[in-house]
């Protein structure tokens, strides 16, 4: 770790309060939502930070309070030396020059009414930058994006899923910031397209120096993306580590459990996948103790008390931490197994045995096309 | 499990045609589909969107609505075609014989009644039973799938449940009846992944149990390796592929499948390099000429732009709809009778650089 993070997020919580109403209220039953509950993480310069967990473990909410598009209910978030959660509104807004986001559903993210090349150009006008220059830059960014540039009088309706993630990532660009959050960028995209868009991010990454926070419930997206990554539950974070390191020795009982229950695209492997029983608690009446406990294959009388604090494991490297009283020293294995062979090689192009009758008797590309055939 | 080719089917699906009108043009939804279902198993049909999955799976029902019609193609329940039922046969059909479960257990649960009355009432429209005979059916029922407390639950609302008790409780409806096949239409897609799977090893149980035959429409390549005995890739509105689950992610024929598996992430391999499928997924009021797959194809050759490749057998037990995939022997003669014609002399050349034979 370095001593000088982009952000380093300290204490962060944001609690949000139900009321049904006005009778509750009198009544003074207000029940509170502890959405983020204490998560703490650096992001060093350039480096992709991953957050990864099952829905309602505040991971989306973690990533708005540190925008402040959530007001936080406690905690800091050092930005560059900047503490964020001081700031007023309006130094806010000019702080949001340097940090953007990409939103996860493309379709409603984008102002149906407005042209592609408006969406792209409203960022600049809204920050005053790049005057005269505007109309240019729009078309540069759709470029960099892998969109044609003659494309931005469209309107977004008139693109596929793919294409408007990548309008959305444009839309980020154009202010030149150095931090981007990704919210679950592709998870609305269809299989084929995902892995287009995934590529593009870490081009980008490269050619403009991006720092990212990456939030995906994808454990195998995290994996491609990210350097390291931050497994959330409940609120919390239950275990940080380097990717390759979180994938092959996982420590937190959660990590192995989620990981064992990912069915992998490798049929041996997905019919032993492993059964995680019962549902993350509501928010609202949180277990006592680890928030973990109830579906704690590992757990004891004491995890029911103790609610255990995110710690370096012992004899761990590279800043393995984990949040369980039963993780005392590190221990290799656990994981996911390396695939023997890169799928690549095993899919590749070059591999596919095209049909020796066409490819060899003669044949092959007609010059005139069969079309006047037809 | 895995059944015998030489079996007759459960249901035998021939050429399935449905299109919607639309005022943007015809949608080829499903564009002459075919494939089979056998005793006792589970097969995946996988694909993306507008791959046509969906629409396979209502049609099979006659559960298409307007602008949508069935136009062509048999599909043959223990031998009778279905598309030739009448709507009181098929209502009879429907949910007795073949169940259906859908997506989403937001929309498909009414919020004004509770689960249980929810279930009951599928048993009373298919049994002549007592309320209280459906009650005792009905928690019963639910104990199959894994809700805990039927007893008490059984008088809970929709939004009492979470999203993965709500995927059960129509899991539930939809084998009240015993059904012979079963059809999920992506059941665990808006479920996290400990929960999805949690749900398929209930219907693994509920499978043995009831000795159903089951179609599993998913775009999640993981889920077809983990539960499926067969598999049929849809691309365009009709199957590109059919293969065993092993063969088929051992060794894809169809450059489509093949694409698909370089292309998703992996948890066993950290590359941070991935090899997406070039292009967009097609339009289906606009499908590509010949080979609906051809602009994407790495191996597309001009014969590809014109001829239109049916699933043939390339091995016993498997059938890919590529000219070039592996054990597709479709000789010269048989192309050209198709219209195609094939001479050039040079070999084959990939279809990026045959556009400017136009």
């Amino acid at each position: 770790m370095s001593d000088d993070p982009l952000l380093s997020v300290s204490g962060l919580h944001k609690y949000f309060t139900q009321n049904d109403g006005f009778i509750d209220r009198l009544l003074g039953a207000d029940e509170t939502v502890k959405a983020v509950n204490g998560v703490s993480f650096d992001i060093e310069r350039g480096e992709t930070l991953g957050l990864v967990g099952e829905s309602g473990s505040g991971k989306s909410t973690t990533a708005r309070s540190v925008l402040r598009l959530d007001e936080p209910t406690k905690g800091t978030v050092s930005y560059d030396g900047t503490d964020l959660t001081a700031l007023s509104d309006r130094e806010m807004t000019e702080m949001r020059k340097r940090i953007q986001i990409v939103f996860q559903d493309p379709a409603s993210s984008l102002n149906r009414r407005k042209t592609v090349g408006q969406i792209i150009k409203q960022p600049m006008e809204i920050h005053g930058l790049y005057e005269g220059e505007r109309d240019a830059r729009v078309d540069e960014l759709m470029e960099t994006v892998g969109l044609p540039p003659q494309y931005s009088n469209r309107y977004p309706h008139e693109f596929s899923g793919g294409q408007r993630q990548r309008v959305g990532i444009a839309r980020a660009l154009a202010v030149d910031p150095d931090f981007i959050v990704a919210d679950e960028p592709v998870s609305a995209l269809d299989v084929s397209i995902q892995a287009q868009i995934l590529n593009l991010l870490e081009d980008l990454q490269e050619e403009f120096d991006l720092t990212l926070l990456f939030i995906a419930h994808d454990l195998s997206v995290i994996r491609h993306v990210c350097d390291r990554v931050a497994v959330m539950y409940l609120g919390e974070i239950v275990e940080l580590a380097d990717a390759d390191e979180l994938f092959s020795n996982p420590q937190h009982p959660y990590t192995r459990a989620l990981l064992g229950a990912i069915p992998q695209p490798v049929p041996e492997l997905a019919r032993q996948r492993q059964v995680l029983e019962g549902e993350v608690p509501s928010p609202l009446d949180p277990p006592s103790g680890c928030s973990f406990n109830p579906r704690c294959p590992e757990a004891t009388e004491e995890c029911t008390s103790i609610d255990p604090t995110l710690d370096d494991v012992a004899g761990a490297t590279g800043g393995h931490k984990a949040a369980c009283i039963h993780v005392d020293e590190f221990e290799t294995g656990a994981g996911v197994p390396s695939a023997a062979q890169g799928v690549d090689e095993r899919f590749s192009i070059e591999n596919f045995d095209a049909e020796p009758t066409l490819a060899t008797d003669g044949r092959g590309r007609d010059q005139g096309r069969g079309d006047d055939d037809r | 499990m895995s059944a015998e080719p030489d079996e007759q089917p459960v249901l035998e699906i021939r050429d399935l045609v449905t299109r919607f009108y639309t005022d943007e043009g015809t949608v080829k939804a499903v564009d002459g589909s075919s494939f089979d279902l056998y005793e006792g198993e589970t097969l995946g049909i996988v694909g993306e969107s507008g791959s046509g999955k969906s629409v396979t799976a209502l049609s099979m029902l006659q559960l298409v609505d307007a602008p949508g019609r069935i136009e062509g193609g048999s599909v043959r329940y223990r031998g009778d075609d279905l598309l030739e039922k009448s709507e009181a046969e098929m209502r009879s059909i429907r949910g007795n014989d073949i169940a259906m479960m859908f997506q989403d257990p937001m929309t498909s649960l009414n919020p004004v009644f509770t689960v249980g009355d929810q279930i009951s009432r599928v048993i009373k429209t298919h049994q002549d039973v007592s309320d209280a005979a459906a009650r005792e059916r009905t928690i019963e029922l639910m104990a199959d799938v894994g809700i805990p407390e039927p007893t008490s639950r059984v008088d809970n609302y929709p939004h009492q449940f979470s999203g993965g008790m709500r995927q059960r409780a129509l899991l539930a409806m939809a084998i009240s009846c015993e059904p012979d096949v079963l059809i999920a239409d992506e059941p665990t897609t808006a479920l996290d992944v400990t929960i999805e799977t949690q749900i398929f090893n209930v219907l693994d149980k509920l499978q043995e149990k009831y000795g159903m035959s089951i179609i599993l429409i998913t775009h999640d390549l993981g889920v077809v390796a983990g539960t499926c005995d067969r598999v049929a890739v849809a691309y365009g509105g009709r199957v590109v592929e059919r293969a065993g689950v092993d063969a088929l992610f051992e060794n894809p024929r169809h450059p489509y499948t093949r694409g698909l598996m370089r292309s998703i992430p992996r948890l066993t391999d950290d590359t941070d390099r991935l090899t997406p499928v070039k292009g967009d997924v097609p339009n289906l009021t606009d499908l590509p000429s010949g080979c609906s797959f051809h602009p994407r194809c790495p191996h597309a050759t001009a014969e590809c732009e014109s001829y239109d490749p049916e699933l043939r057998e390339v091995e016993p037990g498997r059938e890919a709809a590529c000219l070039h995939a592996r054990g597709y022997n479709l000789s010269k003669s048989a192309l050209e009778t198709e219209g195609v014609q094939a001479d050039g002399g040079s070999p084959a050349t990939p279809a990026t650089d045959g556009g400017e034979s136009q």
